[in-house]
């Protein structure tokens, strides 16, 4: 990809990722692929930065006879990502502007 | 390699991290192979490269965050895992900024080179240093005779106008006009005096003593350079 991931932007795609709905570090992992290009071992560090921040926590559930570790946004992280959302917006906008041409103004 | 060999590894090359830290690390790749399923092991080995590449990650980024800890934990690839090699450069993490310094030395064909010039120019470097300490010497001596005569035209106005003040009032019994006069002229001369005294002062407790402390620490430079950096 011709466009290089920022850490702010794959915070946010975790973040986005794990709100819709609780879930567990592969499942992000195949998610967040599907829009950008990332290794298989970004993810770890981002998940343990997001909860030394407090934005995300964890618990484990149980499936199929073995422990799943379960990751949910914190009140911190959901503000955090509403603050991503608007930033996105923003950008893309401006990005627009300028990208689109004639046709978005 | 498989899933076992994979998670093994990993756990040995973040020896340095804390227990919790290890295991939660292991643990999230453990559960990864197994929600990738057991006919992709293969494949999620390949994407993930190798427990080392993982293990760098991790360590990169527990030595960004983690601010308590007073050691930089190495993530280079090429290093063994027993990371106790020294080398030249010796990179260290502090733990308060959260930057890395990297001290260079000074290997030993730079040093003897500079030695076998310092012989070489010796002579050059005596008689530059003379005349170096001479003009010192040169600005030492003119700062003193100025503040020698700043001096003297100070205490002489002062002690000028002290001596028509007293004159004066000797001389008004007489002749008050005139004396009037000298203690006129006393006064403005003791006034210019004290007035000079202002700056005069400065000079002495500030300018001079600055003047040569610059002067001494630009002799002392090339004495205390090699101490300072080493």
């Amino acid at each position: 990809m011709a466009f290089p991931v920022s850490s702010g932007l794959l915070d946010a795609l975790v973040l986005a990722v794990v709100a819709k709905e609780d879930t567990y570090g592969y499942k992000i992992t195949q998610e967040i692929r599907e829009a950008i290009e990332m290794s298989e071992s970004t993810l770890y560090p981002v998940l343990r930065r997001l909860q030394k921040d407090e934005c995300l926590e964890t618990y484990d559930m149980e499936y199929m006879g073995r422990n799943r570790r379960y990751y949910k946004v914190t009140s911190k992280g959901s503000s955090q990502l509403n603050l991503y959302k608007q930033e996105w917006l923003d950008y893309k906008r401006k990005i627009d502007k300028v990208i689109g041409g004639s046709t978005i103004i | 390699m498989t899933k076992f060999e994979f998670i093994a590894e990993l756990r040995a090359r973040l020896v340095a991290l804390t227990n919790e830290e290890r295991e939660a690390a292991v643990k999230y790749y453990d559960e990864f192979f197994d929600d990738a399923g057991s006919e992709n092991e293969q494949e999620v080995i390949k994407t993930l490269i190798s427990p080392q590449k993982v293990a760098e990650q991790i360590i990169e980024d527990y030595n960004k965050t983690e601010k308590s800890s007073t050691e930089y934990i190495p993530s280079d690839p090429s290093k063994p895992i027993n990371n106790s090699q020294q080398t030249q450069n010796s990179t260290r993490y502090t733990a308060n900024t959260g930057t890395i310094e990297t001290k260079k030395q000074m290997s030993g064909g730079v040093k003897a080179l500079l030695i076998i010039l310092v012989i070489i120019f010796f002579p050059a470097i005596i008689g530059l240093l003379g005349a170096l300490f001479g003009i010192l010497i040169g600005i030492g001596a003119t700062i003193f005779g100025l503040w020698i005569a700043f001096a003297s035209v100070v205490l002489s106005l002062i002690v000028a106008g002290i001596a028509c003040v007293i004159g004066g009032i000797g001389i008004t019994f007489g002749d008050p006009i005139i004396g009037l006069g000298c203690i006129g002229v006393g006064l403005i001369l003791g006034g210019i005096g004290i007035f000079l005294l202002i700056p005069f002062l400065w000079i002495t407790t500030k300018a001079i003593p600055a003047i040569f402390r610059f002067i001494v620490n630009l002799i002392s430079m090339p004495f205390h350079r090699n101490t300072a950096n080493a």
